[in-house]
């Protein structure tokens, strides 16, 4: 099946991938994108990140994609593949 | 809702007028220093908050809250906290503010003082008969215009540094103390006549939050902001709903991404940053982008505000009023104004003949990221009291950038898988302290002292990360 879905589909996991390298390097996770479920969530449980992150993970995707994110933007700090759908979404660059 | 069964505070008051009396006595200070019953306390949720208001509130919530000596504030929501700090002061109530959410800390807490409540507007956290949640809505249909008197001696606040052995230090902050701090800032900071916003991007249980976003507001006569925005969007949101000129109570890892992303502040006439030293270009980048003063405050847990500086124009700190500062060999010691008796600082400091001061370092042990203290004996310690860890050790890299670079944890646990050690570690620790990464290892390279020297352990941890690395490729 090599139609336009399956193109679409294949963009949506690259950008995945591009955004947890992204993220992962920027905290200094240290760990590698195979070890991450990329719909676990960010905070708390998961990987356990903190408001700095969230800062981090901001400045990450500004700088990246130009676009502002906001604490408003709950699901888009829910899991990474809620977040790379955010960035697919509001991406200006 | 039920009702308590609590009588009323027990309130000394002052007499009722208008303006409102502020009568400050030695043994005895207005618990707000506004003039008006309409001078508005606090933004919430977008709304003003006026004086007559906020006093309803707090006197209803004073009259509501379970009837126990300590009240564990939890509340995230700025203004929750201000209504349940100011009903603990009410109902004569000692507010215990942890720095720690994690759930281990707060059994220990608890454990600690039986005789608490927790007291939180939030659905995360502790749950059980001990939990109190604020009330979306208190109104005690009563005109409140007499502005409370809190005796000097009570003690408002209980606030916690770690202590080395894992065990929490408390130090208690009487009514008197906070205020005399929150003046001595008043008198180091020229923040001018008119009235102001606080907007904080710090929390209000760590004591920095404490004087500049509940104290300050509260003792000027100004407003406080009642969110606690962090993200550079939402900073920008936050500065809109100010109803006054809005000075900023930040730190160098906040203020960093807002100067990065040159952050829209409309309404800022002042910025203070606290909990680590501001590098001075990041000062100057700031002051240039939003042509407002910015200047850092030096203090402790212990001590509250101790020193400033416009960073951008000074090197060195000036002692706050009222405080004496001595050195005895390698430790510098405090005492007098809002500090009180004498107390030894972590700090090592470089003390001027003209009483100006420099900080040239701080013990070995001791941990800092953003803001938060811990000491690397105790966080050792809680990580080998884990079930099944032989050994274990977290190590601080040297490298650059280290202040906001996590922890790494080296761990001997046969058999026990690293995501079992950090769920365990979630419990027990702030999850600023977990380490980034985990490495199970076969054994520390300790020496035949049983020790860590330091090149040992810097080889091993290097060499360690590299294999890891590798491993993953």
């Amino acid at each position: 099946m090599a139609g336009p879905l399956q193109r679409e589909l294949n963009a949506d996991e690259a950008l995945e991938h591009e955004v947890m390298a992204l993220i992962l390097e920027a905290l200094h996770l240290d760990v590698s994108i195979d070890e991450v479920d990329p719909t676990a969530p960010l905070f708390s449980e998961g990987l356990g990140l903190d408001s700095i992150d969230m800062l981090e993970i901001a400045l990450t995707v500004s700088k990246k994609y130009g676009f502002d994110l906001r604490s408003e933007d709950r699901s888009a700090f829910g899991s990474f593949r809620a977040l790379s759908a955010h960035v697919a979404m509001h991406r200006t660059k | 809702m039920m009702r308590s069964t609590m009588p009323a505070a027990d309130v000394l008051y002052a007499r009722r007028s208008a303006p409102l009396p502020r009568r400050p006595t030695p043994d005895a200070h207005a618990l707000l220093a506004h003039q008006q019953p309409g001078d508005v306390v606090a933004l919430h949720r977008g709304r003003p908050i006026a004086v007559d208001e906020f006093l309803g509130s707090a006197h209803e919530l004073a009259r509501r809250l379970p009837g126990r000596p300590y009240s564990i504030n939890l509340c995230k929501d700025r203004y929750h906290f201000l209504l349940g700090f100011a009903a603990a002061l009410l109902a004569r109530q000692v507010s215990l503010l942890p720095t720690s959410r994690a759930e281990h800390a707060l059994t220990q807490l608890i454990q600690r003082y039986p005789d608490s409540y927790v007291l939180t507007d939030h659905a995360d956290g502790p749950t059980g008969r001990r939990v109190y949640h604020m009330p979306e809505s208190l109104v005690d249909g009563r005109i409140h215009t007499d502005i409370p008197l809190i005796p000097a001696d009570q003690v408002a606040a209980i606030v916690f540094t770690s202590g080395t052995t894992g065990m929490p230090r408390a130090h208690c902050k009487t009514w008197g103390s906070l205020v005399r701090g929150a003046d001595a800032l008043r008198k180091r900071i020229p923040f001018g006549e008119g009235p102001l916003t606080t907007l904080g991007t710090v929390p209000p249980q760590h004591m920095y939050g404490l004087e500049t976003t509940i104290m300050l507001p509260l003792r000027s006569g100004w407003s406080m902001h009642g969110n606690h925005p962090i993200l550079p969007a939402d900073m920008e949101a936050a500065m809109k709903e100010a109803c006054h000129p809005v000075w900023l109570m930040t730190t160098p890892t906040h203020l960093r991404a807002y100067v990065a992303r040159r952050t829209h502040l409309p309404r800022l006439t002042g910025i203070l940053s606290a909990t680590m030293p501001l590098d001075r270009t990041v000062a100057e980048a700031a002051e240039r982008i939003w042509q407002v003063p910015l200047y850092e405050v030096y203090g402790c847990t212990e001590g509250g505000a101790i020193g400033t500086r416009r960073t951008s124009m000074e090197g060195h700190w000036t002692l706050c009023p009222g405080l004496s500062m001595w050195q005895e060999g390698d430790s510098a010691w405090l005492s007098g104004g809002h500090v009180g008796p004498p107390i030894v600082l972590a700090d090592r400091i470089n003390l001027r003949d003209d009483g100006s001061f420099s900080l040239v370092g701080r013990s070995s042990d001791l941990i800092k990221i953003a803001g938060k203290r811990a000491s690397l004996a105790a966080l050792n310690a809680t990580l080998t009291q884990i079930d099944g860890v032989v050994d274990g050790a977290f190590y601080r890299p040297s490298h650059a950038q280290a202040q906001e670079r996590r922890l790494v944890a080296f761990v001997v646990a046969p058999g026990i898988p690293a995501a079992t050690i950090r769920a365990e570690l979630r419990k027990r620790i702030d999850p600023l302290f977990l380490p980034r990464p985990l490495y199970l290892v076969d054994a520390l390279p300790r020496n035949a002292m049983g020790k860590l020297p330091r090149e040992t352990f810097e080889a091993f941890a290097s060499a360690t990360a590299a294999g890891a690395r590798r491993q993953r490729r």
